[in-house]
């Protein structure tokens, strides 16, 4: 069992890292209990499919009725810490903001997931993923050199900037409501996430050793030829990162250009040239033939797999990286534990008809569940 | 009507027969547990208050809820007051893995599933059917909360004796549960029962084995029916069982050997007063012969060993105090109780014939839930039609009918066409000054079809190895009996009832040294 069970959570049903935060909080033990709207199906397709949602149950509450609003108070009152991911104030219009439900469970840790943030001039325009980063000179940073910025899919803002910072910041606040017994808001920008992940660029700049000029930094993979990706003779790709000099000395001993005459590994100017010709090398052999020279080695070398691929390669076999729930293979949960080993993810449980069963968990007995059926807490009945 | 004119019924109920003490002598203690107890009209008002709580949830007779959780008043309140309401419970081990609880869950159709806190976080994130907390912890609704409100009286229900009691799902020696569908007239027939044994009003007795378990259920319902006053016990060891029998006054107590070990094992036992015991009472796995007699040497009162199957059938009783010549049986068959032998192809054998035991009495099950061809494979009909439960042991009838059991069907070995029985073998083993406990199982063998192997646990101190055992044994054993191999562990894996399990041997083991077992 994971190390965060007998944390409880509730999630306001939202799109991509309010959800990957509770996925993430779930894939560790915690009870999520997820708030959606009555006829809401979130997200459409099979539940088996609904990866970000898995392993934790849902009710849909009416918050336009009382009753709706009630039970969902109750629910905050019996939380660990809360997730919720609309614009700012509207959790305070619903009479639900940090300060009454601080008020009712002092203890409560309030996570509010946006892309600007609580405050400031863009706090309550809309945006997505690209507009955060666009912020904070990642998006800048990523892509090669005279092309525009590359968009590295939702990875830095709503994942990496966004959900695991929330996640971060509950598990924070959860183990300081220890010491101090007091709960407290925190705010989880996908701006201030990405502008934390660009950390070591910013170190890096102020150091003077980075370029603001995309694609001029060893780390864009387009400018030592040592650090990169190099098409194969079957139109696949490999990864080289051979920086260090005895990796360096390994990925030109296999490649056959030991021995021969070299430019200095760090000499810029011969950079471009020889990532020419290390381009035709690669070129030369398919990728499945470069793993078996190199794959294992200490080159610092990779194939580039696609998603499939990546799900039958034989190291993620075998440390399990990922598992199979109801016939669907997905990543499993991570990091791992030596200890209180997290749990294989179940399937989500979509916001059933009758929600009594979701509801004990939370304390509510079925005849306190019947009441509120007929006061319309779950909407109109269906 | 009165409490004697209840139990001179045919049929009736254990409900009734708690309110008849309850009316009889309210300040009488009925459960006892870790200094919190509950007279008779306590134990009553309560079972009320949990049948109207069904009731208002919409359930009805027949219906059928889950309890797993360690031993609690709450516990045995909640099964009691589902008695009343006809409501069948499923009591589900606690330690059963998340996914096994589900799946039982599942297959008995469970409308309301009461846990506590562990059995809660264990299964958090498991769909489910609504659940109730038994200790009022985050886990579920708060019991305080569920239960219908102090003085509620549930609308009263009538029975009938095939009426669902309980399913219990069976302990697993021999694969995955199966649900034992039990009728209140099995309860009732064991109420009938133990009333022999002298339990009543004046009776204390002390159960220490979790209530999940159909060994305990078998005699905690009719402690209660006959007015007794029960201990309960959270979690059983030798020392803190000898302080409460002695501090209580214990009259009776059902257990199982491997706990009579550890009692009769406990350094202070000679120290305990015991002097109130009248029965004891053991079941559900082999008894040795040298544990009975040290038994009836050391501990005060009776000892009665009975052999029967959660299934039910026929029970056969040994009232070893009386019968110390026929400790190596499991005595004869219960008053009422038709035992027969078959053989393989289900012919009936002459008395003395060893075959496959089966049985006939009030103490039957309906069948396995949900599972017609596991039930039919479990039912043998004699001539006439009637209807027995085959036990899948193997065994014998001496001259005087007393039960001699040889082995379970499964674990027989069959070596180059012999029968082995692993009982004969442990027996052996055991025999050797330096082998505390010894498990033997067949793992496959190219040229006799199945060998017979040993796992022992050695006595403190013990200096024997594996292969001058092994051989010391086989110097002592049939050429067929003969041991391919012997490890010493440190504890045999057992079942929460002390069966030893021995699939998990045999897949430990059979596949490591063959190479080709499973």
């Amino acid at each position: 069992m994971g190390p965060l069970q007998g944390i409880k959570v509730v999630e306001m049903a939202g799109l991509a890292p309010g959800p990957f935060a509770a996925m993430m909080l779930a894939d560790m033990g915690a009870q999520v209990l997820r708030i959606e709207r009555p006829g809401q199906v979130s997200p459409p397709g099979h539940p088996r499919l609904a990866l970000l949602d898995r392993s934790r149950s849902a009710v849909a509450l009416d918050l336009k009725s009382a009753a709706g609003l009630a039970t969902l108070r109750r629910l905050l009152n019996g939380a660990d810490a809360f997730i919720e991911g609309f614009r700012p104030g509207v959790m305070e219009r619903l009479g639900l903001g940090p300060e009454p439900c601080l008020a009712a469970n002092p203890k409560l840790v309030y996570g509010r997931m946006t892309g600007w943030g609580q405050s400031g001039p863009l706090a309550k325009a809309a945006g997505h993923d690209i507009n955060y980063i666009a912020l904070t000179g990642a998006l800048h940073s990523i892509g090669r050199q005279g092309a525009p910025p590359a968009v590295p899919l939702n990875l830095v803002g709503d994942f990496g900037g966004g959900g695991m910072y929330l996640a971060f910041g509950i598990v924070c606040a959860l183990l300081e409501v220890r010491q101090s017994g007091q709960g407290q808001v925190v705010d989880a920008a996908m701006v201030d996430g990405a502008a934390s992940l660009m950390t070591y660029m910013y170190a890096s700049h102020a150091a003077g050793a980075w370029s603001d000029v995309r694609g001029e930094n060893v780390l864009d993979g387009d400018t030592a030829p040592w650090y990169g990706v190099y098409e194969t003779a079957d139109g696949q790709y490999v990864s080289i990162a051979s920086a260090e000099p005895q990796f360096y000395a390994e990925l030109l001993r296999i490649t056959g250009l030991a021995g021969g005459d070299l430019p200095d590994q760090l000499d810029r100017a011969s950079w471009p040239v020889f990532r020419l010709r290390l381009a035709e090398i690669f070129r030369s052999r398919t990728r499945d033939a470069w793993c078996e020279l190199m794959e294992g080695s200490d080159v610092c070398f990779a194939p580039v797999l696609t998603l499939d691929e990546a799900m039958a390669h034989p190291h993620n076999r075998a440390r399990g990286t990922f598992v199979e729930v109801a016939g669907v293979a997905q990543p499993a949960p991570a990091p791992r534990f030596s200890r209180t080993v997290p749990a294989t993810p179940t399937l989500p449980e979509a916001a059933a008809a009758d929600p009594t069963g979701a509801l004990s968990n939370w304390g509510f007995a079925p005849h306190e569940v019947a009441a509120l059926r007929a006061e319309g807490a779950f909407g109109a009945e269906r | 009507m009165q409490i004697d004119e209840l139990l001179a019924q045919d049929f009736g109920t254990v409900a009734e027969l708690i309110h008849a003490h309850a009316l009889r002598d309210a300040a009488h203690t009925a459960l006892l547990l870790d200094g919190q107890s509950l007279d008779y009209a306590a134990l009553d008002a309560q079972m009320d208050r949990v049948a109207a709580a069904l009731q208002r949830d919409g359930l009805k007779p027949g219906d059928v809820i889950a309890i797993s959780a360690a031993t609690s008043l709450g516990y045995a309140v909640v099964f009691l007051g589902a008695v009343r309401a006809g409501v069948a419970v499923a009591p589900l081990a606690p330690d059963s893995t998340p996914e096994g609880l589900a799946a039982m869950v599942a297959d008995s159709g469970v409308q309301l599933f009461f846990v506590d806190e562990a059995v809660g976080q264990a299964t958090a994130g498991t769909p489910g059917v609504p659940r109730i907390a038994l200790d009022d912890s985050g886990v579920g609704a708060p019991l305080s909360g569920w239960l219908a409100p102090a003085g509620a009286q549930p609308e009263p229900v009538r029975l009938q004796p095939d009426a669902p009691f309980n399913i219990i799902y069976s302990s697993g020696t021999t694969g995955t549960p199966k649900g034992i569908m039990m009728p209140h007239a099995f309860r009732w027939a064991q109420v009938k029962l133990f009333t022999s044994l002298g339990y009543g009003p004046d009776a204390v007795t002390l159960v220490s084995i979790p209530l999940y378990s159909n060994m305990t259920l078998s005699s905690f319902f009719p402690a209660l029916s006959l007015g007794a006053k029960v201990v309960l016990m959270r979690k059983f060891d030798a020392g803190g069982y000898l302080e409460l029998a002695q501090a209580h006054r214990a009259t009776h107590s059902m257990m199982v050997p491997v706990q009579f070990q550890r009692i009769m094992a406990w350094p202070d036992f000679d120290r305990y007063d015991l002097s109130s015991f009248r029965m004891k009472s053991c079941g559900s796995a082999p008894f040795p012969v040298a544990l009975k007699a040290d038994v009836l040497a050391r501990w005060p009162g009776g000892l009665t060993e009975y052999y029967g199957m959660t299934e039910g059938g026929g029970v056969c009783a040994l009232p070893a105090h009386e019968r110390p010549d026929k400790l190596h049986t499991v005595g004869k068959p219960a008053p009422g109780h038709d035992m027969r032998v078959i053989d393989d192809e289900g012919r009936e054998l002459p008395r003395g014939d060893i075959g496959e035991i089966v049985g006939r009495s009030g103490t039957m099950m309906v069948g396995y839930h949900n599972l017609p061809q596991k039930t039919a494979e479990a039912e043998w009909f004699d001539a006439e039609g009637r209807r027995f439960i085959r036990s899948g042991d193997t065994g014998r009838f001496d001259e005087d009918g007393y039960l001699v059991l040889l082995d379970r069907k499964k674990d027989m070995i069959i070596s180059g066409g012999f029968n082995v029985y692993p009982v004969d073998l442990e027996a052996v083993l055991r025999s050797h000054p330096d082998v505390d406990e010894a498990a033997v199982f067949g793992v496959p063998s190219q040229r006799w079809g199945e060998s017979p192997m040993a796992c022992v646990v050695l006595r403190e101190a013990a200096t024997v190895a594996p292969d001058a055992l092994r051989e010391w044994a086989n110097e002592r054993l049939g050429k067929a009996q003969r041991l391919v191999d012997l490890r010493v562990v440190q504890s045999l894996p057992r079942s929460d009832i002390g069966k030893v399990l021995k699939r998990q041997l045999r897949n430990a083991f059979g596949g490591d040294t063959f190479g080709t077992a499973h």
